[in-house]
């Protein structure tokens, strides 16, 4: 059988290419629609989003390169274990249950930008939503870079290492960045209803040809139960509270990522809002669903493969693919443009994201209060300039598997689930008892991992930090009410 | 100074916290989903090629999904969520009362 290494022709290259040029093209049209030169239009859309874009960006931002790459290459390394990714990614709706309802009017009274536009109003607290912010700017720089490593290694793939991964990284960078820089969000949403209806066709083509190759999905279950028994087996109790966690972390940390919270501000209405929700809980269903067969299927047709490597499974499973026919080969042309588009669609919004909040909670809280919204408009464009040059220079030069980066952002990011969570509930909850309870979540999410103990008794050490940061917001409130302001 | 939010959210004729069913079928189809009551160990017979436990979990997903899809339409009920935001007003404002308060 062939290793599944694989590199595409002249044909499909140029093919490739021109979609990714398209998606300049698409920028381009966002900014000829641009409406003012204000902070709402550019990071915002001007407020627009109806359903269907709406649901598009959501899911092409949702569902990235960690989920065709990382999710594929854990469930190889796991086996159905995995199934939890299922769950986890549900959960992620779920959690905007609890906050979005209230969220939303609240942003449209105050015309929020940025998630920390709300913890400012809410809270009154400057030094609060400057430590909330710095702490959702590095977990999307985080996430940022894990897309960024997955560009690296789709397009050194997909050269079959002609192009090295530090160019690819470098090249789709700039093309993201450039577009992004265009439009703002305007771009960013159209060229993910692009990005996000190539992604749905990539994943259904690899429903029907990935199960195959191991003779069916049938097959490939029986040969692991023989080869590697443990990995189609019911998980034990210590691995059920790691569920458990892993539910927990996602549900609160990937429901409160900032370019998510933008999204619901950037809504039309409410209703264009609730259809998109209701369709993304069946998400998981048709995309990470799909990942984790992938992976189950590579552990038979592909053994052998380690580490870091694993990532790599579906790539050499399309490798195999393409070897079959003309058919299959133009068929993992879509599906690898479906991979750049998952982890382009992520990361310009991650970018996005991470530009409006450096633009508006730092720049314009702490530095230049009086700034215009040119000004403030110009600045975020550069600082998307300098956040990509600096994380494609990290990117170049760190090792860690997709899916190891993903837990270390989450850790961080769930520690500002209580100022959504608690803050629109609770009238009492001040600004003091949150911070303190970030403080303490963070000390003992992060000092849990420095100390060698990423989990305990199957939880995540973040998750152990948020609940003390629950306990400290609970006590905290009922010792030391907050005095209000009415809105 | 922090900003109380309760006169905003009159508008909010129902949301889902304020609806305990709605949580206890959460509760229930989460305990069917993760797979904590079979035998480690086990695998049980192909379901269309899944592991029973692995088919049970994702029969659970699905309920999970539709449960969502219900509650999202019959418990979140905004008395202004048809009505399309007056796209551009005040945003120029926002800007500078985001920052006003500190």
């Amino acid at each position: 059988m062939s290793d599944g290494s694989f590199g595409f022709g002249p044909g499909a290259l140029i093919l490739i290419g021109l979609y990714l040029v398209s998606m300049i093209g698409i920028g381009w049209l966002g900014r000829m629609r641009r409406e003012s030169n204000s902070l709402a239009d550019f990071y915002l859309a001007g407020r627009s989003m109806g359903f269907a874009v709406l649901f598009l960006t959501l899911y092409a931002t949702q569902y990235s390169g960690n989920t065709m790459f990382g999710y594929t290459g854990k469930s190889y390394r796991i086996g159905f274990e995995w199934t939890v990714s299922i769950l986890f990614m549900f959960s992620i709706i779920a959690g905007y249950l609890l906050f979005a309802p209230r969220l939303v009017i609240v942003a449209r009274r105050f015309n929020f930008i940025t998630p920390g536009d709300y913890i400012r109003q809410r809270f009154g607290s400057p030094r609060l939503t400057l430590l909330a912010t710095i702490l959702m700017i590095y977990a999307l720089c985080n996430y940022t870079l894990a897309q960024l490593k997955a560009m690296g290694a789709a397009v050194e793939g997909i050269t079959d290492g002609r192009i090295g991964s530090e160019y690819g990284i470098i090249a789709l960078a700039v093309i993201m960045v450039v577009y992004e820089t265009l439009g703002g969000m305007r771009s960013v949403a159209w060229t993910d209803v692009i990005q996000g209806t190539v992604l749905l066709l990539g994943f259904g083509i690899l429903l029907f040809l990935v199960p195959a190759l191991g003779g069916g999905l049938t097959n490939v279950v029986e040969q692991l139960s023989v080869q590697q028994p443990q990995m189609v087996t019911a998980p034990s109790l210590e691995t059920c509270n790691t569920w458990i966690s892993f539910i927990v972390l996602l549900g609160c940390g990937a429901a409160i990522y900032p370019q998510a919270i933008q999204r619901l501000y950037a809504s039309r209405s409410v209703r264009g809002l609730k259809s998109s929700l209701a369709v993304m809980a069946f998400m998981p269903l048709t995309t990470t669903l799909i990942a984790l067969v992938c992976g189950a299927t590579g552990r038979i047709v592909l053994p052998g493969m380690e580490g870091i490597a694993t990532d790599q499974v579906l790539a050499r499973l399309c490798g195999l693919i393409m070897q079959d026919s003309a058919a299959g080969y133009w068929l993992v042309v879509v599906i690898i443009a479906a991979a750049l588009a998952a982890l382009m669609s992520t990361a310009d919004s991650a970018l996005l994201s991470i530009s409006s909040m450096f633009t508006r909670d730092i720049y314009q809280a702490h530095l230049r209060p009086d700034s215009s919204e040119e000004e403030l408009t110009r600045v975020g464009k550069i600082c998307s300039w300098v956040f990509v040059f600096l994380l494609v220079v990290v990117a170049i030069g760190t090792e860690k598997t997709l899916v190891r980066l993903l837990e270390l952002k989450f850790e961080v990011l769930i520690q500002v689930v209580p100022c959504f969570f608690l803050g629109l509930y609770w009238r009492h909850l001040s600004s003091n008892i949150v911070l303190t309870g970030m403080l303490v979540g963070l000390a003992v999410g992060l000092g849990l991992t420095v100390a060698g103990q990423p989990k305990v008794w199957g939880f995540h050490a973040g998750v152990v930090g948020l609940a003390c940061n629950f306990v400290i917001c609970a006590l905290g409130t009922a010792w030391f009410p907050a005095n209000l302001e009415k809105s | 100074m922090a900003t109380d939010f309760t006169d905003l959210f009159h508008g909010l004729e129902r949301e889902p916290r304020r609806f305990a069913w709605v949580w206890w079928g959460y509760l229930i189809l989460y305990a069917i989903a993760i797979p904590w009551y079979w035998p480690a160990g086990y695998r049980g017979t192909l379901i269309l090629g899944l592991p029973t436990w692995v088919a049970v979990t994702l029969t659970a997903v699905v309920g999970l999904a539709l449960w969502t899809s219900l509650v999202i339409h019959r418990c979140w009920i905004d008395g202004s969520e048809s009505a399309d935001i007056d796209v551009g007003a005040g945003t120029a404002v926002a800007a500078r009362t985001g920052g006003a308060d500190e």
